[in-house]
C-alpha cells in the first residue's frame, strides 16, 4: 500500500515536472524580465493612409493620440486605440523617411528629414509652417538627421550621422549654436547616433547605436558617461535605437538588435528588459522607436511588424528598483 | 452547423442495429436491472457512432461571410477610359462592403499580380490608384481566375468579378471558370466595352527570306480597314523611307499592295510598313516588318574588348577578303535578326561581363541551329579569366574554363556583403549577384556571404569555404531573412578575420547595398589593406549624395571599384566581372613554343616549326570531341576547334594583340593561319533550291518552302531537320509536311513581340542536302489586334461561374450563395467515441463493483490521509497487544489474589472464560480509543454493553475480572 502511494507520487511528479519548468524555469533562464502587460497591438500594414508601412518615429501627444512617421512617407496622428485622426505627407520620402520627431516649445512638430539633410517644423495639425537645414559637414549643416529633442533650455538638439556622427545644437529659429561628438568609439564620439532624449534632471541621453552604448551629457556637451557593449544581458545593448524618458528619472532604450526594451536607472544601472523577437503582442521585430505618453504608457515602434503596442510596466516597481541600485553605486554627477 | 453525410446509405442500418442489440438484450439478464439498461443504452450509442461514421457524417460550419476577389484587365487592349472606369467601379464596391465582408484585388495582363490580400473594409484606407504592373501585351483570364481561387479564403462564401474585354490572347477562361464553379465560387463580369469602327489594321509584310543581290523582288503590305477610306502607305528598307504611296482602302476585306524592290548590299535587311489613316483610333497595330537576306560574300562580326584602334587582326583579315564588321561589345545586337547577316562572329579578349546572358544564349542558339561560327580568342580578359565559366557560350566552345587536371592552382576567396533589404526585389538580386559570381569560381575557390538578419544580427548565410556545393550555398542565399543593416562595421570585420586567416591568393570583398549604413572603422580599413584584401562596393538605389561618399570612400580605400547602379539589370554583369578578380590565377604570362599536336585544315601549309613564340595564354580545359591541333608547352590547349551544331567553333587560347602575340605580327603567316581558321568556321551558303518564305497569320507563324532541282523541277518527299529561334532566345523545333509539289509548310506559335528565326536543313534523294533560313517579326502585340471587346466569352464565363453581369448600379457583396465551407470529417470522432462506449460496455458487463465497499475504501482512505501516520498506528497496535497481555496477567494476578480472599469456582473455568473474550474486540476497541470520532466506536460501545449484557447472570466474578481488565487498560 505504501509502495503503491509511493508509485502514484512519483508519477505525478513525473508528469508535473514539464508543466512547473515550462512555468518557472524558462523564466529563470531569461534574466530580469520585467512584468509588462500589453495594453494595445494595432496596426494594418499598408502604404494607404491608416495603414503602416515599417513605422520608426513616435510621439505621444498631450491629448492622448500619438504621432507615426513610417515608410510611406505619412505623417500620421492615430488615436490611442488606432483611428486614425489626422494624416499628411512629408514634401518628399523616396530616398528614406525620418526616424526622430519631437515637440518645440510652442507644442508644433520638429521632424528630422533624415535624407534630406533638414528639419522640418508643423503644427499639431499638419500645416507646414518651415524648415531649415542644408546639407554638409560644416557646423551647423546637417547629413543624416537622425534624432531631435527639445532641451529644457528651449534649444533643440540634433543627432546626426552619415559623416560627421556628432549632436549640433539649434536655436528654434535654426541658428547653430554648438556641435560636439565626430565618428568614434571614443567617449564623446559616435558611430551611428540615433534616438536622444533629455532626462528629470536635464541630461541629454543619446543613443549611439553603432557602439552600442548610451551616453550622458550636460546641456554643454560634456560627457557625464558612457556606458554599454553589444550584447544580450541586461546592461548590455544591441544596437539601440532610441531612448525615452520615463516617470521617476527611469529611461528606457529600444534595441533594435535585441528586439527588446531596456529599462535604465538614472544611474546608468540597468533596471531589466523587456520583450522579444517575434510577432506576438510583447514581441517585437527590429524595433525602431520607443516613447512614455502622459498616463506612463510605454509605446514602441515595432517597425517591421507594421505596428505600435503600448505597454504597461509597474513604474513604482521600477523607479524603487532605480533608487536602491543607485544608492549602491558612486554616483559622479 | 450544418450535418452532412457522404454515403447515407449506410445509415439504414441503424434500425437494424436498434434492433439487434435489443433483441440480444436477454443475454444480459443475469445483471441487474439497472445496469442491464446501461449496457443497452450503450450498445445502441456504440453502434450508432459507428454507423454514423461510416455514413461519413461531416459538419460544416455555415459561414454567413462573404469574400470578393476583383481581377481587373489591364493589359493593352483596354482602352484608357475604360480603364478609369475600372478603380472607379472597384472603388465605389469597396463602400458597399458589409463589416464582415472580405474584399481583394488582383490585377491582370499576360500574368497576374495581387494588388491586394481578401480583407475587411479599412475605414481610413482609401484606394487610391492600382498599384501593380502586370504583363500588358497578353491578356491570361484564366491565370488570373486560377489566381483569384487561390487568394480567397476557405472559409467565407467567394465570388470572383472580373473586369475585362474578354479578348482574351493566352490561356483558357473557360476552363478556369469551370474550376471555379467547381468550388462554389460565383464568377461575376464587369464588361468593359468598346468597339473601334475607324481602326485600320496592319497586317503583316510579306517578303522572300533570302535574295540576291540586285535581284528584283516583291514586298507585300496586307491592310485591312473596316470602312471604305483613303491614308498614307510608307514603306521603311532598314529603317529608311524608301516609299510614301497614297492608296485607297476598300472596307472589309483584306487590302494588297505590292512593291518592287531589290537591294545592293549583301546581308540581312529589314523591310517594315506604317499606314496613316486619319482618324485611325488605334495606331499601335499600324506597323508590320519582315526580313529578308541577301546573299554575298560571306561576312564576320568582329567584336573587340579592347580599344578598337589597337586592332591589327581586322586589317589583315580584310587583306585576305574576308569581310569583316568590327565592333565593341556594347553594339553587340540584342536582335537575333541582326545576326543573320553574319557568317561567323569573333570574340576577341572580351570578358563575359561585357555582353548580358541573353545575348550569351542568342550566341549559342544562332551557332547551334542556323550553322552561324564562333571563334574566341583569349587576352587577360578572355576564357576563365573573363568569366566565362557556366555561360551558355562556354556550352558552345571546345573548351571548359575549368582546368581539373592541374595539381596545384592558387585559389581565390571572394565575401559577398549583402545589404539589399532596401533595394526593389532586393531577395531577388541578392540571388542573382550570388549566382552570377558563383558560376565564375571553380570549386576550389573559397566563397562567402554576409548579412544582417533578423532577427539574429549579422551572420553568414554561407562560411567562407570552397565553392563545391553551389546549388546549396544559392540556396541559403535564397532563403535569407534580409534585414536593414545598421553599420557595415560589424560584417566587414567577420569577413576580415576569415580573409586574413584562409590560404587563398587573392582576397577579395564585394559589398552590395543602398549606402545607408554607417561606415567601418579606419583601423579596419587599414587591416584590410595591411593584409591585401580588396573591397569593391556596389552602390544601388542610393539615398542622395552621403552614401555614395560612404562607399565611395570604401572603395577607394579598399583599393577596389565603386559602381553606381541605375539599372538593377547591370548587376549580374557587375558581380560577373568582380568575381573574375579572383580568377586572374588562371593565367599564365610566360613565353613558349606552340606544340602542333595534330593536323587540322586551319593548318593547311603552315609547318611545324613555323610558329613564333606566345607570351601568354589562359588555362582552359579541352573537352572529349573537340580537336586540339595546337598546345602551349604546359600542354593546355592552344587552339581548338569542333562542330557545335550546324556550326563550328573555335577557341584560341592566346591572344591575337601586341601583348601576348608580339611576334607572330612579324610572321609572314600571321594572316594566313587567321583567315584559314575564320574560314573554316563560316556558315554554309544556301543554295538557291530552296525558297523561304515566313509570315505571320491569326497568331501564329507559317514557313513556306518551295524546293527545286537544278533544273528546276519540284523536289518531293524531302525530310527536314529545322528549328525556330523566338525572341526569348528560345529553340523550338519544327516539324514541316509537304502540302503541294515542292512545297512544305510548318508552323510554329507566336506569344511574344520580336524577330522569329527559322532555320530548315532539307534532306533528300541523291545525297541532296541544303540548308535555308529565314523568319519574321511580330511587330505589335496581339493585344491590338481586336477591334471590339469580346462580350461572347464574358457571358460564357458567367454562365458557368453562375455569376451576374455588374454595372455601375449593381450591388456587388451580394450573400446569396451557398456556404463554401469545406465540411469537417467527423468518422475519426465518433470512433473514438465507439471505443470508449465499448470499454465502459465492457466494464459494465464484467466489473461487478461492491459500492459498499467502495465506500468504505474512501471513508478509509479519508481518514488515512487525515491521520498521516503510519507508523505510529503499527507501533500502537503492538503497544496495546502488550498492554493487554499485560491486562492479562495482571488480571490473573488479581484474581489469584482475590482467591486467597474468598473462595473461587474453578480457577481454569475463569481463565477459559478470559481467555474466550476476543482479544480482537479488545484491540479494536483499543483502535478506537485514539481516533476521535470512528465510526466503530458507537459499533463498539453497544457490543461492549451487549457483552456487558450478556453476562449479568454470570460470574459476578467473571463481570469483575473483565471490569479489572479495562480498567488497567485506561
Amino acid at each position: 500500500m505504501r509502495f503503491r502511494l509511493f508509485v502514484l507520487i512519483a508519477v505525478l511528479a513525473l508528469f508535473a515536472a514539464p508543466g512547473a519548468w515550462s512555468i518557472w524555469g524558462r523564466r529563470a533562464s531569461h534574466g530580469p524580465e520585467i512584468e509588462f502587460r500589453v495594453a494595445r497591438a494595432w496596426g494594418l500594414p499598408g502604404a494607404q493612409p491608416g495603414q503602416m508601412n515599417l513605422p520608426r518615429a513616435i510621439l505621444p501627444a498631450p491629448d492622448g493620440s500619438i504621432y507615426v512617421i513610417d515608410r510611406s512617407g505619412h505623417v500620421q496622428r492615430f488615436s490611442c486605440d488606432g483611428a486614425l485622426a489626422a494624416c499628411w505627407r512629408l514634401p518628399a520620402w523616396q530616398s528614406g523617411t525620418p526616424t526622430g520627431v519631437c515637440f518645440d516649445a510652442q507644442g508644433g512638430l520638429v521632424v528630422a528629414d533624415c535624407h534630406y539633410a533638414r528639419l522640418l517644423f508643423y503644427t499639431p495639425d499638419g500645416q507646414f509652417e518651415r524648415q531649415f537645414g542644408e546639407y554638409g559637414e560644416a557646423p551647423g549643416q546637417m547629413i543624416f538627421p537622425t534624432g531631435v529633442a527639445l532641451g529644457p533650455d528651449g534649444a533643440l538638439y540634433v543627432t546626426e550621422r552619415g559623416g560627421r556622427d556628432r549632436v549640433q545644437k539649434f536655436s528654434p529659429d535654426g541658428a547653430f549654436l554648438q556641435e560636439w561628438g565626430g565618428f568614434g568609439d571614443q567617449p564623446g564620439q559616435f558611430m551611428r547616433p540615433m534616438g536622444l532624449a533629455f532626462d528629470d534632471r536635464g541630461r541629454l541621453w543619446v543613443a549611439d547605436a553603432g557602439n552600442h552604448r548610451l551616453q550622458i551629457f550636460d546641456t554643454e556637451g560634456n560627457v557625464l558617461r558612457a556606458f554599454g557593449q553589444r550584447g544580450k544581458a541586461p546592461g548590455e545593448f544591441d544596437y539601440p535605437y532610441d531612448v525615452a524618458a520615463g516617470p521617476g528619472g527611469v529611461m528606457l532604450v529600444v534595441e533594435y538588435g535585441n528586439n527588446r526594451v531596456q529599462f535604465v536607472s538614472p544611474g546608468g544601472a540597468s533596471l531589466g528588459v523587456l520583450g522579444a523577437a517575434g510577432r506576438e503582442p510583447g514581441q517585437f521585430a527590429s524595433p525602431w522607436g520607443v516613447a512614455v505618453d502622459k498616463d506612463h504608457l510605454v509605446w514602441v515602434a515595432d517597425t517591421l511588424n507594421n505596428r505600435l503596442q503600448a505597454i504597461e510596466v509597474d513604474w513604482k516597481r521600477l523607479i524603487e528598483e532605480g533608487r536602491m541600485k543607485d544608492k549602491g553605486q558612486r554616483t559622479t554627477d | 452547423m450544418e450535418l452532412r453525410f457522404t454515403s447515407t446509405v449506410w445509415l439504414l442500418l441503424l434500425v437494424p442495429a436498434v434492433v439487434y442489440v435489443w433483441a440480444m438484450g436477454w443475454r444480459l439478464a443475469t445483471l441487474g436491472k439497472a445496469r442491464r439498461l446501461t449496457v443497452l443504452l450503450l450498445r445502441t450509442l456504440l453502434f450508432a457512432c459507428l454507423i454514423l461514421a461510416l455514413a461519413g457524417m461531416e459538419a460544416s460550419r455555415t459561414n454567413d461571410d462573404l469574400a470578393v476577389m476583383f481581377a481587373v484587365d489591364a493589359s493593352d487592349s483596354i482602352p484608357q477610359e475604360l480603364r478609369e472606369y475600372s478603380l472607379v467601379f472597384v472603388q465605389k464596391a469597396l463602400e458597399q462592403m458589409g463589416r464582415k465582408d472580405r474584399a481583394g484585388i488582383l490585377l491582370f495582363g499576360g500574368d497576374a499580380s495581387i494588388e491586394r490580400n481578401p480583407q475587411p473594409q479599412d475605414p481610413q484606407g482609401k484606394l487610391e490608384k492600382f498599384e501593380s504592373v502586370p504583363d500588358r501585351t497578353q491578356t491570361n483570364i484564366a491565370d488570373a481566375v486560377r489566381l483569384a481561387m487561390a487568394a480567397l479564403p476557405a472559409d467565407a462564401k467567394k465570388r470572383i468579378v472580373v473586369l475585362s474585354d474578354g479578348n482574351e490572347t493566352t490561356g483558357q477562361a473557360e476552363e478556369a471558370a469551370r474550376a471555379a464553379a467547381a468550388n462554389h465560387i460565383a464568377l461575376d463580369v464587369v464588361p468593359l466595352r468598346y468597339q473601334y469602327r475607324n481602326d485600320v489594321i496592319l497586317d503583316k509584310v510579306v517578303v522572300e527570306n533570302q535574295v540576291s543581290v540586285n535581284e528584283p523582288f516583291d514586298v507585300s503590305v496586307y491592310v485591312e480597314s473596316p470602312a471604305d477610306t483613303k491614308g498614307k502607305l510608307h514603306i521603311f528598307r532598314d529603317r529608311q523611307l524608301v516609299a510614301t504611296q497614297d492608296v485607297t482602302l476598300e472596307g472589309g476585306k483584306k487590302n494588297r499592295f505590292v512593291l518592287p524592290e531589290q537591294v545592293k548590299d549583301s546581308g540581312f535587311h529589314t523591310y517594315s510598313a506604317q499606314i496613316e489613316v486619319p482618324g485611325d483610333v488605334n495606331p499601335e497595330n499600324n506597323t508590320a516588318g519582315s526580313f529578308t537576306m541577301a546573299q554575298g560574300e560571306p561576312r564576320v562580326l568582329y567584336v573587340e574588348g579592347g580599344p578598337l584602334e589597337e586592332n591589327r587582326l581586322v586589317a589583315m583579315l580584310r587583306a585576305e577578303q574576308v569581310q569583316c564588321d568590327l565592333i565593341p561589345p556594347e553594339n553587340f545586337p540584342h536582335d537575333p535578326a541582326e545576326l543573320q547577316s553574319y557568317n561567323s562572329i569573333v570574340f576577341s579578349n572580351v570578358p563575359a561581363s561585357a555582353v548580358t546572358r541573353g545575348q550569351m544564349q542568342l550566341i549559342e542558339r544562332v551557332v547551334h541551329d542556323l550553322g552561324i561560327g564562333f571563334i574566341m580568342i583569349g587576352g587577360e580578359q578572355g576564357f576563365g579569366a573573363g568569366g566565362w565559366q557556366d555561360t551558355p557560350v562556354e556550352e558552345a566552345l571546345p573548351v571548359s574554363m575549368e582546368i581539373k587536371h592541374k595539381k596545384v592552382l592558387p585559389q581565390g576567396a571572394l565575401v559577398l556583403v549583402l545589404h539589399t533589404m532596401e533595394i526593389p526585389e532586393g531577395e531577388y538580386w541578392g540571388r542573382e549577384i550570388a549566382i552570377a559570381a558563383l558560376n565564375v569560381l571553380s570549386s576550389r575557390d573559397l566563397f562567402g556571404a554576409l548579412a544582417y538578419i533578423y532577427p539574429g544580427g549579422e551572420q553568414w548565410l554561407v562560411p567562407l569555404q570552397p565553392a563545391e556545393d553551389k546549388a546549396a550555398m544559392r540556396r541559403a542565399i535564397h532563403g535569407a531573412n534580409n534585414g536593414d543593416m545598421p553599420t557595415f562595421q560589424p560584417t566587414m570585420q567577420m569577413a576580415y578575420d576569415k580573409l586574413k586567416a584562409c590560404n587563398a591568393s587573392v582576397k577579395h570583398i564585394v559589398i552590395i547595398s543602398d549606402g545607408d549604413p554607417a561606415p567601418p572603422s579606419p583601423s579596419l580599413l587599414q587591416a584590410m589593406r595591411d593584409a591585401k584584401i580588396t573591397v569593391s562596393t556596389v552602390h544601388i538605389a542610393g539615398h542622395g549624395p552621403a552614401d555614395q561618399s560612404t562607399m565611395k570612400k570604401v572603395a577607394d580605400e579598399g583599393g577596389g571599384r565603386y559602381y553606381q547602379v541605375a539599372n538593377n539589370q547591370e548587376l549580374p554583369q557587375i558581380f560577373v566581372k568582380e568575381a573574375a578578380v579572383v580568377r586572374k590565377s588562371l593565367i599564365f604570362e610566360e613565353p613558349f613554343k606552340p606544340i602542333v599536336q595534330s593536323e587540322s585544315e586551319a593548318l593547311v601549309g603552315i609547318g611545324r616549326d613555323e610558329y613564333p613564340i606566345l607570351r601568354g595564354y589562359v588555362g582552359s580545359e579541352p573537352k572529349d570531341l573537340a580537336d586540339v591541333p595546337l598546345i602551349t608547352d604546359k600542354k593546355d590547349p592552344l587552339l581548338a576547334h569542333w562542330r557545335y551544331g550546324m556550326g563550328k567553333t573555335a577557341a584560341f587560347t592566346s591572344d591575337a594583340r601586341m601583348r601576348w602575340a608580339a611576334e607572330w605580327f612579324s610572321w609572314n603567316k600571321m594572316a594566313k593561319f587567321w583567315s584559314q581558321i575564320v574560314r573554316w568556321s563560316l556558315r554554309a551558303q544556301s543554295s538557291r533550291n530552296l525558297q523561304m518564305t515566313t509570315t505571320i497569320d491569326q497568331g501564329q507563324g507559317k514557313v513556306v518552302v518551295d524546293a527545286v532541282d537544278d533544273e528546276g523541277k519540284f523536289l518531293n518527299f524531302l525530310n527536314y531537320t529545322a528549328r525556330v529561334i523566338t525572341p526569348e532566345y528560345k529553340s523550338d523545333p519544327l516539324e514541316f509536311r509537304q502540302t503541294g509539289p515542292g512545297r512544305y509548310e510548318a508552323t510554329f506559335p507566336v506569344n511574344q513581340v520580336g524577330s522569329y528565326l527559322v532555320s530548315a536543313e532539307a534532306k533528300g534523294e541523291g545525297g541532296f542536302d541544303d540548308l535555308i533560313s529565314g523568319g519574321t517579326s511580330l511587330a505589335y502585340s496581339p493585344e491590338f489586334q481586336s477591334r471590339a471587346s469580346n462580350d461572347a466569352l464574358l457571358r460564357k464565363l458567367r454562365e458557368i461561374g453562375h455569376g451576374r453581369e455588374l454595372g455601375e448600379t449593381s450591388f456587388v457583396f451580394d450573400h446569396n450563395l451557398p456556404s463554401g465551407a469545406a465540411p469537417r470529417p467527423l468518422w475519426p470522432a465518433l470512433t473514438a467515441m465507439a471505443l470508449l462506449l465499448l470499454l465502459m460496455d465492457i466494464f459494465m458487463r464484467r466489473v461487478l463493483v461492491d459500492w459498499a465497499m467502495v465506500k468504505a475504501g474512501l471513508a478509509a482512505a479519508g481518514r488515512w490521509i487525515a491521520s498521516w501516520r503510519p507508523r505510529r498506528r503499527v507501533v500502537e497496535r503492538e503497544e496495546r497487544m502488550e498492554a493487554l497481555l499485560g491486562a492479562k496477567r495482571q488480571a490473573i494476578e488479581t484474581k489469584e489474589a482475590e482467591t486467597v480472599r474468598g473462595a473461587l469456582p474453578d480457577r481454569g473455568d475463569l481463565l477459559e472464560q478470559l481467555d474466550r473474550i476476543e482479544p480482537e474486540e479488545d484491540l479494536a476497541a483499543a483502535a478506537s480509543e485514539p481516533s476521535s470520532a470512528g465510526s466503530k466506536a458507537p459499533r463498539e460501545k453497544p457490543s461492549a454493553a451487549a457483552a456487558d449484557e450478556k453476562k449479568p447472570e454470570g460470574d459476578s466474578f467473571t463481570s469483575k475480572l473483565l471490569e479489572a481488565k479495562k480498567r488497567a487498560k485506561r
